[in-house]
């Protein structure tokens, strides 16, 4: 369903493209692009459309391939195969290569990469370059970018005299300072303590709403991906596996690796038992729990399944939100993180579900029960179970 | 010294591919080069006042071709000036020791781009006469040679002998020595023991010359070999060249130091305590001028005007006052030019002449057992 | 594809494909140039290494087994050099060789651990004089600095005139220890340049976490050492190419101490008549040939191990202070290095220049006259002048051709293609310099170009030619630390905000390495200004380079004077140099002068400084190096 999603966008913006003038282009348009060093392949025949104004993240683990595609959107790499447009301009395809510096597009870097010998206004400034003003003009409007990234004051200060989260908010004002009309953001809040980066993050949300601009925003952390976007795409191994709204990617899970990254409690293994046309209840060691099958493919009764247990789906007994199936679980930690607790609990088969939550400590090692509620039980085919 | 056909480099595979590729980085080199060319050929021109007409005409034939000559005398300079002046042809020197100019001429090879090369020594030009380098059968006509000068030019003339000086003479600190020796021989007592230095024939041209006289002496390569044997077991010193020994002297690593006379006259004449002496027998050592075969007539007549003037007695004059510590002190070979006043009569010296012919072909074989043995050793 | 049509056709008649040559190689040529923006442009600097520093080396070298290709001989293929060089004693002297060079390494090694450590790792008074003082070493070539020695130590010298004079020095000095530890302090700087980034880098956090773990300090060197071993290593084996293709210390400790070294070998083979330079490719070989045996050597020693313990983001250590004891030895332990590598040349030659010989030590041995002999020296005006411009325009063409190479090695670091330059440039500094002049004559003197109307052989850009080739290796190896240390986001974030590459560069990335690339022009020029081989072999005729107008001024000077001389030429460089980085100092913007000392990596990341304590630009020598010493 995900995927169909992802094509009709993909196919809304082909006919854009090829239609009625009228329309907006697509703010990028990726068509089979392809990205390989050596013999390793990096990007492999990627579709993606981001449209004007809208907030696209690129979620994946480590060595996914998001960097890559980041940095051919940037025009810092050439990809290998395929085609790519910005705001309707060919700027990669066969034969066809242009630099960044043609792109008319700004980057926030995950080093901040803030050229050192320059003021925090002279780098600001020197995005202006390709806006041919004057100088009081590029003074004022860097001024006033600073002054937006919260910095005012601290305009002749050089990187090496700022905090990281300042430095980071230089290098976002001189992103913003030009206006353009697509803005990339490579894991900016990587390298950032951890109450920076959430401030750093919500400044950027709302100026880059603000501007109106385009943005293509690429993070491991799912957190932050559904914070910050409009629509979200998961990388796996150089491949875009799912495209969609962030609700819809968290709600409907193309597969077991977009679940797992999109943050679970934990996993259960069982037999499928019944199905009602919505949900399916599926036998794990003698109880029942019930969940919703994935994937569009509804598995046959009596077929190994993998239950993915999202932390929200998972209720103490005594909470009022709790539903009447339960199973037997024992407490192995609580955490406190202010609002109320995270628990770890291992239930019955020895499966550990981590980041149960409840407003109450429960004591260690205390046996309780648990509810799952079967919006939250995303159910897959188990096709390497022996049972 | 073998002469190699044009043809031979063009007719080689390996050349044709080396030619393409230099021919076609060359310009890219010209390119990139482009501002070093023009700044550096300005500084030529500013550089070099005795010299002005010749930087630019380096490319460009002029009725007068630039005459380019290869020189390690001290008063080659004074002696190019002069010739400048009193001719008008532009002359271009390249004032370097002996052996940098050799190995210059002998790595130019079949292109050589010298016209004049003059320098200490008659046994390098024996070696380049029978390499067929030398322009033969000229005489200056504005001078006439004394029987001492008359010996030392060559059956072909191939070469024009200008002076003559002593190849080794034996120059001491008279603060430590008190008793100079009289004979070669002396040296390899236990009195001299590790205080002789000498120049590495290899290195320095006139040393050579010396080691040859020697082997010539004693009556026979293995004769020589065995006394600079005996030298070396008895401690000898060998450095590069007449200033590094001189200096060793001067600092007391050695009280003795066997160079050319010209130098130790010079060092006697700044440094009272040291002294010369020629042991018997001591070997002359011909300053001489050679003609290139090989580059073309124009500049061969002005090679030729070369010599005249050096034979003239302005060009005498200049020789014995160019460089008057070092080289201007000379025997003079051209009749009606007298010597140096610092210089001792020729007569009081045991000289020997020695056959350029038959030791100059022999120096490579020489010197590379001089190394193994004596330096080396 | 025009060629394909024709290939098809030989398919037809012939059987596998081949299409010719040309067209294959003009294809790939227009291929190569479509694919990478600049293609273009790599493939001319390409060339231009090549014609530069490859075709003149290989001209030389090939005659060791085939001299009648320049005429040198009348064999296509002999072995015959190698067994006269063998016979000449090239095995001793390369024995003698490998063994100070590795002598010199290990003292330099040493030497530059010590200083990184107090360097990189302490807050002992006077750190950042002796990284200037690193500088200095460098500029001031390895003859001057074994003659400054010799006049030390020999009977009419300073030790001698003190009543110090004693056998035994004197032997000690001039014979092969001497050779090692001049070369050794020679070499310091190159060890430490290698050495200064992974000491700084270690420590930190892994010392730390062995004193934590409860090991006591041997045990963190324990732990630390085999961390520096790269480091080490490669430090290591610079000094050891530096050493064993030296000429300075060559032809004079070791030439007046019976200590054949192969370089003098070399020399002795062009020098004498006729000038064998097959012997002397052989020698060169056999000096190639070693290095490259110890670039092996290193390679294996650390084989697949990872350098990466030293990343970007591993913390910085804080530099201890070492208390009043530890703070003297720091300094006891510079100042030693220092006043043997040159306090002691200096006051050699300096003394020997001034003191009147076998006179002892009074007021009235001493004497200007050896100076004010000098100011009647003429004719040193114009070849001053001259090698000033040319000197200066090299250095210039050194720098860019240089940091090209830094940047290639630097940004290719784990590829083949920066690792071929690497070992290419390592084996270059190996070969001495007359090497390069002599192949400059065999290969572009001839006849074939001559006949084509190319006239390069005796003329000045061709000299200039041979002086950057000869300076190139060294720069970019200097400039290799630097260019390592800068990330491409700063480059590919100018690109994206909307310059060229050009500018990209000029603005956003040179400034960053001014300071580096300053002293490694200095450099450049401070060595092609005193340049002898190249100068003398090359210069056009007419043309007098200032060392080759030296020579000729001290075949007829007196002793005294033309050490003098020597003393006037070397602070005619530093002139330079303390004028050009005056001008540094007064003329670059202050971003580029001080972003060192702010840089996020250095200094506390998280440090709040108020506005008063923006760096002032006041003088402070420190700054001067740490564009390189860090």
């Amino acid at each position: 369903m995900s995927f169909a999603s992802t094509r009709s966008t993909f196919e809304r913006a082909a006919s854009q493209r090829t239609g009625s003038g009228g329309d907006r282009p697509m703010a990028v348009m990726v068509e089979g692009l392809s990205k390989s060093f050596g013999a390793k392949v990096a990007v492999n025949a990627i579709d993606l459309a981001v449209e004007p104004g809208q907030f696209m993240v690129l979620l994946g683990p480590s060595g996914s391939g998001k960097s890559t595609l980041l940095r051919c959107v940037a025009g810092i790499e050439r990809p290998s195969e395929g085609s790519l447009r910005i705001n309707g301009t060919q700027v990669d395809g066969p034969g066809t290569h242009l630099p960044p510096e043609k792109r008319d597009l700004a980057m926030v870097f995950q080093d901040y990469a803030l050229w050192p010998h320059m003021t925090a206004e002279q780098n600001v400034g020197f995005a202006l370059r390709r806006r041919h003003l004057n100088a009081d003009e590029r003074r004022r409007r860097s001024h006033l970018a600073l002054a937006q990234v919260g910095l005012g004051g601290l305009e002749a200060r050089y990187p090496g005299q700022l905090s990281g989260g300042e430095q980071q908010r230089v290098a976002l004002a001189r992103a913003l300072v030009a206006e353009p009309s697509l803005l990339l953001f490579d894991e900016p809040l990587s390298n950032l303590d951890a109450d920076r980066r959430e401030q750093l993050r919500v400044d950027i949300g709302a100026m880059v709403r603000r501007l109106g601009a385009a943005a293509v925003y690429i993070t491991h952390d799912q957190a932050e991906a559904f914070a910050l976007a409009d629509a979200v795409g998961v990388l796996d191994k150089g491949v875009l596996v799912q495209v969609g709204a962030p609700e819809s990617i968290y709600r409907d899970p193309a597969s077991e690796f977009v679940a797992r990254f999109t943050g679970l409690a934990g996993e259960l293994s069982g037999t499928a038992k019944e199905f009602d046309g919505r949900f399916m209840v599926v036998d794990v060691d003698g109880c029942e729990v019930q969940g919703r099958p994935m994937l569009g493919s509804v598995p046959s009764i009596g077929e190994p399944v993998r239950i993915l247990v999202r932390p929200t789906a998972v209720h103490f007994a005594h909470d009022e939100r709790a539903g009447s199936t339960r199973i037997g679980a024992v407490v192995l930690d609580s955490a406190f993180r202010g609002w109320g607790y995270e628990h770890v609990i291992e239930v019955a088969g020895g499966r550990r579900m981590t980041g149960v939550p409840d407003v109450q400590r429960l004591a260690f090692d205390s046996r309780t029960e648990v509810s799952l509620s079967a919006d939250g039980c995303l159910i897959f085919p188990d096709r390497t179970s022996h049972s | 010294m073998r002469k190699v056909k044009v043809q031979s480099f063009a007719a080689s595979p390996a050349f044709k591919l080396a030619g393409t590729a230099l021919a076609l980085g060359t310009a890219l080199t010209a390119c990139s080069s482009g501002s070093t060319t023009k700044a550096a050929s300005s500084a030529t021109t500013a550089s070099s006042p005795s010299t002005t007409a010749s930087a630019t005409a380096a490319t460009t034939p002029a009725a007068k071709v630039p005459l380019v000559v290869y020189a390690a005398e001290g008063y080659d300079s004074a002696e190019v000036k002069a010739f400048q002046a009193a001719t008008g042809i532009p002359t271009k020197l390249e004032d370097h020791s002996t052996g940098t100019l050799l190995a210059k001429i002998q790595a130019e090879g079949s292109n050589p781009q010298w016209g004049i090369f003059w320098s200490d020594g008659d046994g390098a030009y024996a070696a380049l006469d029978k390499a067929g380098m030398l322009l033969k059968g000229f005489e200056p006509n504005t001078g006439t040679l004394n029987s001492l000068g008359q010996k030392e030019v060559p059956a072909d003339k191939s070469y024009i002998p200008t002076g003559l000086t002593v190849a080794g003479a034996l120059v001491y600190n008279s603060k430590v020595v008190t008793t100079p020796p009289t004979s070669w021989s002396d040296l390899t007592t236990a009195a001299w023991k590790g205080k002789v230095g000498m120049n590495n024939p290899a290195v320095s041209g006139p040393t050579y010359s010396f080691v040859a006289g020697m082997l010539n002496q004693l009556g026979g390569v293995t004769q020589g070999e065995q006394y600079f044997s005996a030298l070396a077991a008895n401690g000898l010193h060998v450095y590069a060249t007449n200033k590094v020994t001189l200096t060793a002297l001067l600092q007391g690593q050695i009280s003795a130091a066997i160079v050319q006379n010209s130098a130790g006259i010079g060092f006697e004449y700044k440094y009272p305590q040291i002294k010369v002496a020629y042991p018997s027998q001591v070997t002359a050592l011909p300053g001489v001028i050679g003609i290139d075969d090989k580059v073309s007539a124009a500049e061969q007549a002005e090679a030729k005007q070369f010599a005249d003037f050096v034979y003239s007695p302005a060009g005498q004059q200049v020789m014995l006052t160019g460089d008057p510590h070092g080289d201007s002190l000379f025997f003079p070979i051209v009749n009606g030019t007298s010597q140096h006043k610092l210089v001792p009569p020729l007569s009081s010296i045991p000289i020997q002449f020695i056959d350029p012919y038959k030791w100059g072909p022999l120096e490579g074989t020489v010197n590379q057992w001089f190394t193994a043995h004596v330096v080396n050793g | 594809m025009v060629h394909r049509t024709r290939g098809q056709r030989l398919t037809d008649s012939q059987g596998p494909v081949r299409p010719p040559a040309v067209t294959v190689i003009a294809s790939s040529l227009r291929q190569a140039a479509r694919r990478a923006p600049g293609g273009l442009a790599r493939l001319g600097i390409a060339v231009v290494v090549v014609l530069l520093l490859v075709v003149p080396p290989a001209c030389f070298l090939i005659q060791a087994v085939s001299p009648r290709l320049f005429d040198q001989g009348t064999s296509w293929l002999t072995w015959s050099n190698v067994s006269s060089a063998l016979s000449d004693g090239l095995g001793r002297a390369m024995l003698d060789s490998v063994a100070v060079s590795l002598g010199a390494g290990l003292l330099a090694i040493v030497c530059a651990a010590g200083l990184a450590f107090i360097s990189e790792r302490t807050t002992a008074p006077g750190r950042r004089v002796f990284v200037l003082s690193l500088w200095a070493v460098l500029l001031v070539p390895s003859y001057l600095v074994a003659v400054g020695w010799e006049e030390i130590v020999l009977r009419s010298g300073l030790l001698s005139a003190v009543g110090l004079w004693n056998h035994t020095v004197q032997h000690l000095v001039l014979g092969p220890v001497g050779v090692a530890v001049v070369l050794g302090l020679k070499g310091t700087p190159f060890a430490y340049f290698a050495l200064a980034p992974s000491m700084g880098a270690l420590g930190g956090d892994i010392e730390n976490s062995v004193r934590v773990h409860g090991g006591g300090r041997l045990a963190a060197v324990r732990v630390i050492a085999p961390l520096l071993l790269p480091a080490i290593m490669s430090g290591f084996v610079i000094v050891f190419a530096e050493s064993i293709g030296d000429f300075g210390v060559a032809t004079t400790i070791a030439a007046s101490a019976h200590f054949p070294v192969a370089t003098y070998t070399l020399y002795e083979s062009i020098a004498t008549f006729p000038a064998n330079f097959g012997v002397a490719a052989v020698v060169g070989w056999a000096l190639i040939g070693t290095v490259a045996v110890a670039l092996v050597i290193q390679h294996g020693l650390l084989g697949s191990r990872s350098f990466a313990v030293v990343s970007g983001r591993t913390r910085a250590s804080v530099p201890r202070s070492l208390g009043r004891s530890g703070n003297a030895v720091a300094v006891v332990f510079a100042s030693a290095v220092f006043t043997a590598a040159l306090g002691v040349p200096l006051l050699g030659v300096v003394s020997s220049s001034l003191l009147v010989p076998f006179t002892g030590l009074h007021l009235s041995s001493f004497t200007v006259s050896n100076y004010s002999g000098l100011l009647g020296v003429s004719g040193l005006g114009g070849p001053i002048r001259f090698s000033a411009e040319i000197g200066f325009v090299c250095a210039m063409a050194t720098v860019t051709l240089g940091a090209i190479m830094a940047r290639t090695m630097a940004s290719s670091r784990n590829g083949i293609g920066g690792k071929l330059l690497d070992m290419a440039l390592l084996v270059a500094v190996a070969l001495p310099g007359v090497v390069f002049a002599a192949g400059y004559i065999f290969a572009y003197d001839l006849p074939l170009l001559t006949h084509a109307g190319i006239v390069l052989y005796g003329t000045v850009p061709l000299l200039g030619m041979a002086y950057v080739a000869n300076a190139v290796p060294q720069s970019s190896r200097i400039m290799l630390g630097p260019f390592s240390q800068i990330h491409d986001s700063l480059l590919h974030a100018a690109r994206v905000h909307g310059v060229g590459w050009a500018r990209a560069w000029r603005s956003c990335v040179l400034p960053l390495l001014a300071r580096p690339l300053l002293w490694a022009g200095l450099l450049a020029f401070s060595a092609l200004f005193l340049e002898l081989p190249i100068s003398e072999l090359l210069a056009p005729p007419g043309v007098v380079p200032v060392s080759v107008a030296i020579l000729q001024v001290l075949g007829k000077a007196n002793i005294g004077e033309g050490t003098a001389l020597s003393v006037v030429a070397v602070l005619f460089t530093l002139a330079v140099v303390g004028a050009a980085l005056g001008l540094f100092r007064l003329l670059a913007p202050v971003g580029w002068r001080t972003w060192q000392r702010t840089a996020p990596s250095k200094t506390a990341v998280e440090a709040k400084v108020e506005p008063a304590e923006l760096p002032t630009v006041t003088d402070d020598p420190a700054g001067e190096l740490a564009g390189v010493s860090s």
